[in-house]
């Protein structure tokens, strides 16, 4: 029998309040009796199961008393055995701040405890370690443990990666993963599960795992990420309760969308007490909150802004002050959509739908804390499509189907890192270091193939065993360690640095103008803001999006800039305004299918439709009107494609045409379609022009005309060759060798903090540029160029996704509709502009494309001379 | 492409100097990945000859024997066994070494070791090649230390050479140097923008209004 069938996964059910206070030590169960009451669902399940000694996964809902579910009955033993040295139980949240939060809210609830306690019983103490402890309190940990540690993932390996500090692990009892659904989708989870291996090598008596997450779906699958392979874990899950009040409202097209925006939430500032307002954007977090206040001094104090860009000491103060109830208004990018306790809100307000449900969910589920709460949500959208979205969001949020979690596989850069913090404490076995690893959830199909293609790299040796780069490791005789003190010093420096994303700044190049010295009369520069890495790296020149409420044209990338001009008006949809995720490929699925919905209901006439939205989608007045209008636009333009048709709209235009394919895809999958698509149309000599990638559709523009339009888009969709096509079109590609450098800086191939000064020669892109090309020359099976590529087929184009539709693509419809302009379906996708050029055209031959459009000549002689 | 009257610019990024035949590079950054090495990066590094490769193929193409060095041989400080590779490199293609003028990376690169240096800039002509660090000469002259380049975004970069009124800069030989973008760049706006596109030079016009001309383009 495999491991993964002998997991014993055990649902649990909440025991009666007697059972479960029973479950605790007695002087906490008094205390707790006299501070809170009775025990909430959620600690009914956990106590039980936690007394028994059992892993468990505790999922419910934000303020359901998941921290004391965890915490007391460790605090219990804890205090029934002191005097251990060491630490005995670790905290673990994905966010600094989470850490912070926990530790006072332990701290005060250790402080209770002390009446409840036998005179002379020492108290349990907690520290905290993240990237912002002092060297003083750093050391303090070393020569003082506490009981109770609380820290990051990324701390965590750096605790890891220092022998001196393994001793404290030892009498390592219990640990607690907090908002472990955040954590389990990314490589920081990767990683983290990992060092609970290592942890649990290091520890005498076995550790019990605990994962609290307030919505994790589905829960087998979060548990196994907790517990590793082979471990039996009970899953306590409280559901989310009933009663989300949740209202969609268009924001009115006409005045600007900032001051449509801000006239709208006034009324709804005045009349709550606490409101939590989400932009997606920071730039447009800040500049809300500039607005507002603008509009209202008297709230100048009352209303204020948080978000990652923010200095931590900031973040905190606006917090606390929002919990002790003095902020009328907290405007968040998405910094806040975690658990950190913010006290009582009455209403979040989402400023753009964002992208998937879960992050609804988390989003809404910040308001009305405490039992008995409605969860009260208004989303404000700025166009009939971003209506559209939001509602079947909505829909799906009213419904719970959460987009399922898709944990990393086998991540070949984390390994490395964690196999040289391995090195770091001992000498290994091979063996032996790959059985550890493998009993992580997320590494146990890894191919010992993958594991010795990493110990080769670390070790400085090609795949034949030839020696290229320089060792990380030594080996003496079978076993390796880690070569010297330098390596492990530079272990230490890097190591926290694992998977932490900066965001890229965004910087407006130049004003918008005719004058011919336009390039010169504004600064080169003015930083905006910033955009998450993954939106940066999507972007294409052209490509619109709305940041610090300006519409921002991206140009190109310097060094890490996002550099952009300011263009008048709007983006064709404002949505861009959100940091421009794409739709989950769920959504994109179910908005597809509201879209055939609407249409059948449509047939019957307006009211029907307007009566189903009422009905299933509980919409009212402006938003229906909004949505009826749309559809009859689209149906009176073109058609609503159903499930059985791919629908292609041809507009005649001057270069050619432009062709738009509609598909239930998400932008990730029509991504690959559309690279796939471009790269078939060069090779068989077809006129390219851009392409443009949405969510549920994209576009082949100024493409010379096809005869016949369903044929050739069959042939360029074709499923036969689909995956080989798209990895030659993606090899090479930006998107690739972005992505690389970012492997390689988590793989430490390049570090992000080198010894001496830093060579700025290269520019801070050396690693995607340069490196690179050396690297894949050299071996194109290199195990970080491997990784690389892997998470661009998976995570940048959606291509098993895509690979799917293509196969089914023969089955549909495929109709083609002549029409003088893009439909208002079109309209609503986001961006215009080029799209992935890259794959067919050589950087030479872009130049000399660009030069000959510049100087009127064809480029095959002219201007430049050969030598 | 011939500018300048005087100036062969090559797409290897060596320009020559017609009248006296010889080819004038700057920034070549000798030993960049080694450094990279040192700071404790795990990458590889590249023997001299890749990394001279472009100049085997000007003194292959073209009747030049002699080569002067606009600064920044190496990429952190002078290094005895490069420099004796460098030196033997030339022999073995029978070049001249006619000046180095030390730059800002050059550290420890000294007057009286056996490379003919010349901090205060040498003279080719009517033209001065000097690294552009410090104050710049009165009268023609030729500079590196800026690494011009075109960059277009999505991956599209050129290094280019600028050239001015009386003013050439050459960009940086090394294949290693990120460059600077040309384009928005005010100090540069009376210079002309040939940028290095495979094995042409490409004469982009003058860099005030190309990033109006590539956006009207675009």
């Amino acid at each position: 029998m495999s491991l993964e069938a002998a997991i014993e996964l055990e649902d649990v059910q909440p025991a009666a309040t007697y059972t479960a206070l029973a479950a605790l030590a007695s002087p906490l169960a008094g205390w707790f009796r006299q501070r809170y009451g009775e025990p909430t669902i959620a600690q009914r399940l956990a106590w039980p199961v936690l007394a028994s000694g059992k892993n468990l996964l505790l999922s419910a809902p934000t303020g359901s008393g998941k921290s004391l579910a965890a915490f007391l009955p460790i605090l219990g033993e804890i205090v029934a055995a002191p005097f251990h040295h060491g630490i005995r139980c670790l905290y673990v949240a994905p966010l600094k701040a989470l850490s912070n939060d926990a530790s006072r809210n332990l701290q005060a609830n250790v402080a209770e405890l002390a009446a409840f306690l036998p005179d002379g019983t020492p108290l349990s103490r907690c520290a905290v370690r993240t990237g912002d402890t002092p060297a003083e309190e750093r050391r303090r940990l070393r020569d003082d443990p506490p009981d109770v540690l609380l820290t990051t993932p990324e701390s965590l390996a750096v605790l890891l990666s220092q022998p001196v500090l393994m001793p404290l692990f030892s009498g390592l009892r219990w640990i607690i993963v907090d908002e472990i659904h955040s954590l389990a989708a990314t490589k920081r989870g990767v990683d983290l599960t990992v060092s609970l291996e290592r942890l649990a090598a290091l520890t005498h008596e076995p550790l019990q795992r605990i994962g609290l997450s307030a919505t994790a779906a589905p829960l087998d699958v979060v548990a196994r990420f907790l517990v590793g392979v082979g471990r039996p874990c009970a899953i306590g899950h409280v559901p989310e309760e009933p009663e989300l009040q949740l209202a969609l409202e268009p924001l009115p097209e006409t005045g600007p969308f900032l001051a449509e925006l801000v006239n709208r939430l006034l009324p709804e500032l005045e009349a709550n007490r606490a409101t939590l307002v989400f932009t997606n954007a920071r730039g447009l977090a800040e500049r809300l909150s500039w607005a507002l206040r603008r509009a209202r001094p008297d709230w100048n104090h009352g209303i204020a802004v948080h978000h990652s860009s923010l200095a931590a000491e900031r973040r905190r103060e606006v917090e606390e002050r929002f919990k002790r109830g003095e902020l009328r208004a907290v405007i968040s990018s998405t910094s806040l959509e975690l658990g950190i306790d913010v006290g009582a809100v009455d209403q979040v307000v989402l400023v753009h739908p964002p992208g998937d449900v879960v992050r609804l969910l988390q989003r809404i589920g910040r308001s009305g804390h405490g039992p008995g709460r409605v969860r009260r949500g208004l989303v404000l959208t700025s166009s009939a499509a971003e209506l559209l979205e939001a509602t079947v969001t909505a829909a799906s949020g009213r419904d719970g189907q959460c987009e399922p979690l898709r944990i990393p596989d086998h991540p070949l850069d984390v390994l490395c890192q964690q196999v040289l913090g391995m090195a770091a404490g001992r000498r290994w076995l091979p063996d032996e270091a790959f059985e550890l690893v493998r009993r992580a959830r997320p590494f146990r199909d890894l191919a010992r193939s993958d594991f010795d293609d990493c110990l080769n790299y670390l070790s400085g040796r090609g795949r034949d065993g030839s020696a290229w780069l320089p060792s990380r490791l030594r080996w003496e005789d079978d076993l390796f360690t880690i070569r010297d003190r330098q390596t492990a010093r530079l272990l230490r420096q890097n190591v926290g640095f694992i998977l932490a994303e900066e965001p890229a700044p965004v910087a407006i190049q130049t004003a918008a103008g005719d004058t011919p010295a336009e390039d010169f009369d504004a600064p080169a520069s003015q930083p905006v803001g910033s955009v998450d890495q993954a939106f940066a790296e999507r972007l294409q020149p052209g490509d619109r999006f709305l940041l610090d409420g300006r519409c921002l044209e991206f140009r190109r990338r310097e060094d890490e800039v996002v550099m952009v001009d300011e263009v008048p008006g709007r983006p064709a949809v404002p949505r861009w305004g959100g940091e421009g995720w794409p739709l989950s490929a769920e959504l994109a699925r179910r908005l597809y299918r509201l879209r055939v919905r609407a249409a059948e209901a449509l047939r019957d006439g307006p009211d029907s439709l307007g009566e189903l939205l009422c009905r299933e989608y509980n919409l009212e007045g402006a938003a229906v009107q909004a949505l009826v209008t749309l559809f009859e636009r689209q149906e009176c333009a073109s058609e609503v494609p159903d499930e059985a048709t791919c629908l292609v709209e041809a507009v005649a235009t001057e270069e050619g045409f432009d062709y738009y394919v509609h598909t239930p895809l998400n932008r990730l999958a029509n991504d690959a379609l559309t690279r796939v698509a471009l790269s078939r149309l060069s090779r068989s000599g077809g006129r390219l022009g851009r392409s443009l990638v949405a969510d549920l559709g994209f576009a082949l523009q100024g493409c010379g005309g096809f005869e016949d339009v369903p044929a050739s888009l069959r042939t360029l969709l074709a499923a036969e060759g689909f995956e080989e096509d798209l990895g030659a079109a993606l090899a090479g590609s930006l998107a690739v060798r972005t992505r690389f450098q970012r492997v390689a800086q988590t793989g430490l191939m390049m570090l992000r903090n080198p010894l001496g000064r830093r060579r700025r020669v290269g520019g801070r892109n050396w690693g995607e540029r340069r490196l690179y090309e050396q690297v894949a020359a050299t071996d194109p099976e290199f195990v970080l160029v491997r990784q690389a590529k892997r998470e661009v087929r998976e995570e940048v184009c959606d291509a098993p996704s895509a690979l799917v539709y293509v196969r089914q693509l023969p089955s549909l419809t495929l109709r083609c509709r002549r029409l003088a302009q893009p439909s208002p379906f079109v309209e609503g996708w986001t961006q215009a502009g080029q799209g992935v050029a890259e794959i067919v055209e050589s950087p030479a031959e872009v130049l000399q494309r660009l030069h000959a459009q510049l100087t009127g000549r064809d480029g095959s002689g002219g201007m430049d001379a050969r030598p | 492409m011939r500018v300048l009257d005087d100036w062969l610019l090559t797409p290897a990024r060596a320009a020559v100097h017609l009248p006296t035949a010889t080819a004038v590079v700057a920034d070549l950054h000798l030993g960049y990945a080694e450094a990279r090495c040192r700071a404790g990066e795990a990458v590889p590094t590249s023997s001299l000859e890749e990394q001279l490769a472009p100049l085997d193929h000007v003194f292959s193409s073209q009747p030049v024997r002699r080569l002067v060095v606009a600064g920044d041989l190496f990429e952190a400080g002078f290094r005895a066994a490069l420099a004796t590779a460098f030196q033997s490199w030339l022999s073995a293609h029978d070049v001249e070494l006619v000046a180095i003028v030390p730059g800002n990376h050059d550290r420890g690169l000294k007057i009286g070791s056996r490379l003919p240096l010349v901090p205060e800039g040498v003279e080719l002509g009517e033209w001065k090649v000097v690294h552009g660090e410090g104050e710049l000469p009165a009268g023609r002259f030729v500079q590196g230390h800026l690494h011009p380049c075109l960059r277009l975004g999505s991956g599209v970069a050129a290094p280019c050479y600028l050239v001015g009124e009386g003013h050439l800069i050459l960009p940086a030989f090394s294949a290693e140097a990120a460059g600077v973008n040309v384009l928005g760049k005010r100090e540069w706006k009376d210079f002309r923008c040939c940028a290095i596109a495979s094995d042409r030079v490409l004469d982009f016009g003058g860099v005030e209004r190309l990033s109006s001309r590539l956006r009207a383009i675009q």
